[in-house]
């Protein structure tokens, strides 16, 4: 294998860019549609504001907050621009979040050197049509995981090539939440003290899928380097539809939401095992009198959990004008990719508090106590006065 | 003109019943004008100083009274002036006792919050002028300090150092090394975990003088917190007195009742009974009331 990930970093937040930036340099925050924050800047983040919040949750972490409307259609033209660059090389391309692609160079070169000169050329050509705001982090590995984690790592107009003697030392001290596990899974593992994709590739993979099921266990082999998950060309691919046969046309709408979820259920669930998930729905509605009518939905980001996608049916029938009694539909999941981790750094808080170390009055002490008594000395800091469980209210780390 | 050493010289007379030049200390009174020191004792006090020095024998007039020693306050006004020096005395170790949810180490935090908050020149402090802003550090013997409710009893944690030894015998060492390194107060949390062994409770006890004089010449106090046992568990393991010996200051928490407003509860009410100190009358009590709401707050009770 051989691949190359491109990926924009805060693709989202630079478009929003272009429209200007945040006035001073304030907090900026971009809404979906449904009136939730989709991303937040780097200020932002850094006052609690998460992706998923509604805007007075986010206004009462960061009063500054400055909110923008999420440009659905801007995003998917300069996703589309991305993905046709890449593709204009006539090399298999694999979308993934906004911005961000795999494509498989195993037919051309699977050599570190080549990969290199190949590689600039790809990231010149997306600079070139994307704009300097856009220029894309390159990463290359045998492996997709590897490969996306060294996109991440690298600065933008930079890339990373890690050759496959390096891959666990290169994963090794990386944060967990690389992996794209869901915030549930990650919360476990923070709380078992499991922070670094070394130590998470180090566990007993029993224990593991016990713990985590297969994705967990496909998790793990990505943290060991272990990726063996072949590119799937998503450009110009289309999909296999899923038929959705109503026993009796019907007019109940909760009636036609139960059978399709029954049809997608299968699908969703493998995508869930592959830590996979769609970015697009397109479903089409055959009704008994012989209209069509179509329904096209784009997620913000891949999903594959079956009650957003249930919600979004039911959303989506209901403000529908049924013109009769439906007979059946098809469903595409349109834009199968990776699902986007959590977050891409590990507890900022911590790190934060070790660079504030340095200015604090206790660092002489330390110094001069810690090669006698070794590492006893801990700093403190209380990052959520509000949790509802005291041991959650507070960190420590380590004083020097 | 009075001596220190006369009080014991009259004793020794009165008990006699006759002067240093032979006559009666009453015939003596009448022939010397008030004030005039005997020859013989002038006599004597001139070979005392002779032989030891010129300060072994002052008037008493020229000694100054007893001053407070440089102190952190407790946060409650009633308890700082029990104390006698005002608070928590500086260069000495200080003993707060109690049983569990007596608020021993609710005080205790007060007085670190207050160690911070004390910047440049202390109460009583003469040795220098302006003393530079010193942190504060928790010795966590048991692991269980709560950063949170310390934040909440104006504990600035920026200027909080958490030290937790990983075996009992690092312990005394880990003391004597914060202490010397410029701290303004050091809270060694959970003795009775660290005093559970013998030997290394006999240790602690053998090392408690060294401290407590090389406390003497710093600017840091050292508070101790223990838990009060009950008295068969005392009857069936005696506790070690060192720690009580060398404390300066002792003061003795005990829950009274707790506070309620309406179905809630607001606080507690606790009494503080100053057990030993070394500037002031023991045994007094004093009420103390402590009120949660949001923040941890010293009330009045009066």
């Amino acid at each position: 294998m051989s691949v190359l990930s491109c990926n924009i970093p805060s693709f989202l937040l630079a478009l929003a860019g272009r429209q200007g930036p945040a006035p001073a340099g304030r907090p900026l925050v971009l809404m979906g549609e449904d009136g939730r924050v989709v991303t937040a800047s780097e200020p932002a983040r850094a006052c609690g504001v998460a992706g998923g919040m509604s805007m007075r949750q986010a206004l009462a972490r960061c009063p500054d907050l400055v909110s923008r409307e999420l440009d659905m259609q801007a995003c998917q033209a300069e996703h589309a621009a991305l993905l046709s660059t890449l593709a204009q090389t006539g090399l298999p391309v694999e979308a993934q979040d906004w911005g961000s692609a795999y494509v498989d160079l195993r037919e051309v070169t699977r050599e570190l050197p080549d990969a290199q000169s190949l590689c600039a050329d790809l990231g010149r050509q997306v600079r070139h049509t994307l704009g300097e705001a856009l220029q894309p982090s390159l990463g290359w590995d045998t492996g997709k995981f590897t490969a996306r984690a060294a996109a991440v790592r690298s600065q933008p107009g930079r890339m990373r090539l890690v050759s496959h003697d390096e891959e666990a030392h290169f994963l090794s001290p990386l944060p967990v939440t690389l992996l794209p596990l869901p915030p549930a899974a990650l919360q476990q593992l923070d709380w078992l003290g499991v922070r670094t994709l070394g130590h998470f590739a180090h566990l007993p993979w029993p224990a593991v899928q016990q713990r985590f099921g297969p994705p967990g266990k496909l998790a793990q082999r990505l943290a060991q380097g272990q990726d063996d998950r072949p590119v799937h060309p998503t450009v110009n691919a289309r999909p296999e539809p899923i038929e959705v046969d109503l026993d009796v046309p019907t007019t109940v709408q909760e009636e036609v939401v139960g059978t399709s979820m029954h049809a997608l259920r299968p699908h969703l669930n493998e995508l869930s095992a592959r830590l996979e998930g769609c970015r697009q729905m397109r479903a089409e509605l055959h009704f008994a009198d012989g209209t069509r009518r179509a329904i096209h939905h784009a997620f913000v980001q891949p999903v594959c959990a079956p009650e957003t996608v249930r919600a979004m049916l039911a959303h989506e029938l209901h403000r529908l004008t049924w013109p009769g009694e439906l007979a059946a539909l098809q469903i595409m999941l349109l834009d199968v990719g990776e699902l986007v981790p959590a977050q891409l750094s590990l507890f900022p808080e911590l790190d934060e508090s070790l660079a504030s170390a340095s200015r604090t009055p206790f660092v002489d002490l330390v110094t001069k106590l810690a090669p006698r008594h070794g590492g006893i000395f801990w700093r403190a800091k209380v990052t959520d006065e509000h949790h509802p469980l005291p041991e959650r209210r507070f960190t420590f780390a380590q004083a020097i | 003109m009075f001596y220190t050493i006369q009080s014991m010289a009259d004793a020794r007379q009165s008990k006699a019943g006759w002067g240093g030049d032979g006559t009666s200390s009453r015939g003596a009174s009448k022939r010397r004008p008030a004030g005039e020191a005997s020859p013989v004792l002038e006599k004597s006090i001139g070979l005392l100083q002779v032989r030891y020095g010129p300060r072994v024998i002052q008037p008493a007039s020229t000694l100054s009274h007893r001053s407070a020693p440089p102190h952190v306050s407790t946060g409650f006004v009633q308890l700082d002036a029990l104390t006698g020096c005002g608070g928590v005395p500086l260069g000495a170790i200080t003993l707060f006792t109690g049983r569990t949810t007596s608020g021993k180490l609710t005080v205790a935090y007060k007085v670190l919050a207050n160690a911070q908050r004390t910047s440049g020149r202390l109460a009583g402090e003469h040795r220098s002028r302006e003393a530079p802003l010193r942190g504060v550090a928790i010795l966590d013997l048991t692991y269980t300090a709560n950063p949170d409710y310390l934040a909440r009893c104006g504990v600035d944690l920026e200027h909080l150092l958490f030290a937790r030894a990983p075996a009992p015998d690092q312990v005394m060492d880990v003391i004597f090394d914060l202490a010397r390194g410029g701290l303004r107060l050091l809270l060694v949390d959970g003795l009775p975990d660290l005093l559970r062994d013998v030997a290394v409770a006999r240790r602690f006890d053998a090392v408690l003088p060294e401290l407590k004089m090389m406390l003497a010449s710093l600017p840091c106090a050292v508070l101790f917190v223990d838990e009060a046992r009950p008295p068969w568990l005392r009857w069936l393991r005696p506790e070690s007195g060192g720690i009580a010996h060398c404390a300066a200051l002792q003061v003795d928490l005990q829950r009274e009742q707790w506070l309620e407003h309406g179905r809630d509860l607001i606080g507690y009410r606790a009494q503080a009974q100053v057990v030993r100190s070394r500037w002031a009358r023991g045994g007094q009590m004093v009420p103390l009331e402590i009120v949660f709401d949001d923040t941890v707050r010293a009330r009045e009770t009066w």
